[in-house]
């Protein structure tokens, strides 16, 4: 199995941009619904896991090629855990680093794509913890309700003044106001090229076997959400 | 593409997951939320380079050195705000070594010193490749002009013995 995924993914795939912009009905049955080894050698999951043996291998363009992709990923993974953007610039070498260090340690490379995101979140929760207990500490007067709430979020950031479509806007704020998970959710499946649903469940903690309906459901929600705001129809 | 002979096993309709599939508006929705995505926190330039460059470093296997920042700040993450460098230390058990940088005549030109005075061989890792060079009796050493960008020194004792490498800086 793990062979013919390999040859049929090796030329063509590592060098193609993540563009998944075609979505041919053709192949909706099998496609978006199902990250099953062997059935979609396109998906970010398989990449990282064909990445990870040639990297084994000795052959180093495979990785490179992963780094490229999956990198912005991993910086929304760490900033949508709170860290700034200068530690999640560090979490995101930090993440590939480890990677190449515990490459032999890890033992099933369709798995890559979760440990990826799994020590993405980790990496970025612990460095945002720490500067928590940096701010903390430095505040000599606990004024417990602004300063819980002006750490809380530490670079809360994502500039939405630099979206000048209203359009843009309104998709952004009921974006926003979806759970954190759903949040997760879709922006891992809006990043990867097909959804991998094993590294969405690392990330989320939900069952590898409710993603594609949760999924579902936070685009469901969010289309709600927008159908229900008038200006998103006037858009 | 389709292979049904032997995918059904995994992909067929009885897969708990099975789960509608995203119609031509969920999928531009998404397309708009990576748009997004971009617009509002974008990816900083380079982050790709220097992760990329991070590994080639890794490697090496060379012992990170530590970096002790001197005044002004020092801009090693690439970020638009570049600022000029007047010197920067790194240590590492073996050896310490301390690099001015300043304008060269296309680039950055690096003066270093290494302590203990040694002979070393240097080379300046960046996205494309390195340049080397040898420090001097004294363990002095130029690089006239280095291009801008993310960056590594790596040294190693002329004699031999362990690699050695500073952080990734931006020059």
């Amino acid at each position: 199995m793990d062979g013919a995924v390999v040859d049929r993914a090796g030329p063509g795939l590592v060098s193609t941009p993540p563009a998944r912009k075609v979505l041919d009905p053709m192949c909706t049955p099998s496609g978006p619904a199902t990250d099953a080894p062997g059935a979609t050698p396109t998906n970010l999951g398989e990449r990282a896991a064909l990445a990870l043996r040639a990297h084994l291998d000795g052959q180093s363009e495979p990785l490179a090629e992963l780094v490229r992709e999956a990198t912005p990923m991993l910086w929304h993974v760490a900033r949508s855990q709170g860290a700034s953007r200068e530690d999640a610039e560090d979490v995101v070498q930090g993440v590939w680093l480890a990677f190449v260090r515990n490459a032999e340690a890890i033992r099933d490379p369709a798995a890559l794509l979760g440990w990826l995101v799994v020590s993405a979140r980790r990496s970025a929760w612990q460095v945002v913890g720490r500067r928590r207990e940096e701010h903390r500490r430095s505040q000599p007067l606990p004024d417990e309700g602004t300063a819980a709430e002006a750490i809380g979020t530490p670079d809360p950031a994502p500039d939405v003044r630099v979206l000048e479509a209203e359009r843009d806007r309104v998709l952004w704020g009921r974006f926003a106001e979806l759970t954190d998970k759903c949040r997760q959710i879709l922006t891992m499946v809006a990043m990867a090229d097909r959804p991998d649903y094993r590294a969405i469940a690392a990330l989320t903690g939900i069952p590898v076997t409710s993603v594609g309906v949760t999924r579902g459901r936070c685009l469901a929600k969010l289309r709600r959400l927008l159908d229900d705001d008038e200006r998103w129809a006037d858009a | 593409m389709t292979n049904d002979g032997t995918a059904d096993a995994t992909t067929g309709g009885a897969d708990p997951r099975a789960d509608e599939p995203m119609d031509s508006a969920d999928v531009a929705l998404l397309d708009d939320l990576v748009r997004l995505l971009a617009a509002v926190d974008p990816v900083p330039d380079g982050l790709v380079e220097r992760s990329l460059f991070a590994l080639t470093l890794e490697g090496l296997n060379a012992e990170i050195m530590s970096l002790h920042r001197e005044e002004p700040a020092f801009a090693v993450r690439g970020e638009p705000t570049r600022v000029e460098v007047r010197t920067i230390t790194f240590s590492s058990d073996p050896v310490t070594v301390m690099v001015s940088l300043s304008e060269g005549p296309t680039g950055v030109r690096i003066d270093g010193w290494t302590a203990p005075a040694e002979r070393y061989v240097i080379q300046v890792y960046g996205p494309d490749g390195f340049t080397s060079t040898e420090s001097d009796d004294d363990g002095c050493f130029v690089f006239p002009d280095v291009q801008p960008g993310p960056a590594s020194l790596v040294l190693r004792r002329a004699a031999g013995g362990p690699v050695v490498s500073t952080p990734v800086i931006g020059l």
